[in-house]
């Protein structure tokens, strides 16, 4: 398993959604988390240490695997493993973005 | 016997330690909220450049401060007080509410400034502060 600190591999300061909005995005982080995953089927993303999280970041970032890098929300769950000791608000935040995720090109869901 | 008199002296005294604890940090918890509240109104608000950055930071800081302060509590009182109430979803939920918006990004240096929100976020404060003094209630009676 691989480990990959925010705070100590990525930036203490975590920013927008997207790299066109400003520094530190959570579409800059998705990309090192990609390359991590690349090299190990399991990655552990340690989001302690930081100044906070913006509920669009964590979107990009986990959602994102989903919506823009084809990896089903089985394997998010499967080979992203989400460390918040301090703050575990983040989780929830987190689960809800995998859930709500569809790839870019499926349809989008009917409502009931 | 004076074992198990010793014993249930000191599981008492731990309670009503932890209870005077959770009592002191569900005060904050109201304090922080409302202190998060005020900094993503400021962030929304806020005009580009200089301003914009120091109040998103601002705000994003202020809204950590408040889930440290329901992990602790959580971490406090889910076992010791089967409470039954789920705070660490109640503060991501309202978080989520501060910052979020389905057009426009909060953290977006580039983004017009937003007025109008204090209805809507004053709602979702309203209804974490409800959850938090449920929980609170339960953890001092």
């Amino acid at each position: 398993m691989l480990k990959l600190g925010v705070a100590r591999d990525f930036s203490p300061d975590p920013g927008p959604r997207k790299a066109s909005q400003g520094q530190h995005s959570g579409e800059a982080f998705r990309r090192l988390l990609m390359r991590k995953l690349a090299a190990s089927d399991l990655v552990e993303v340690d989001l302690d240490g930081t100044s906070g999280f913006g509920s669009s970041w964590l979107d990009e970032v986990f959602g994102g695997l989903i919506r823009d890098e084809g990896m089903s929300a089985a394997e998010v769950r499967r080979r992203v493993r989400v460390k918040s000791i301090a703050d575990e608000t983040y989780l929830f935040i987190i689960e809800e973005a995998i859930n709500l995720a569809r790839p870019r090109d499926a349809a989008a869901p009917v409502a009931a | 016997m004076a074992l198990l008199g010793f014993w249930l002296a000191h599981a008492l005294t731990v309670k009503r330690e932890r209870r005077k604890e959770a009592g002191e940090i569900c005060e904050q918890i109201e304090e922080l909220a409302e202190k998060a509240l005020e900094s993503a109104l400021a962030g929304w608000g806020a005009a580009i450049g200089a301003e914009r950055t120091s109040a998103t930071y601002r705000a994003k800081w202020d809204a950590q401060k408040l889930g440290l302060a329901v992990t602790r509590l959580h971490n406090k009182t889910s076992d010791a007080f089967h409470t039954g109430i789920n705070l660490i979803e109640a503060a991501a939920t309202f978080r989520t509410a501060l910052f979020d918006d389905p057009t426009e990004d909060f953290f977006d240096s580039s983004r017009a400034s937003i007025g109008g929100k204090e209805a809507a976020l004053h709602g979702a404060m309203s209804t974490f502060i409800a959850r938090a003094n449920q929980l609170r209630d339960i953890v001092l009676r």
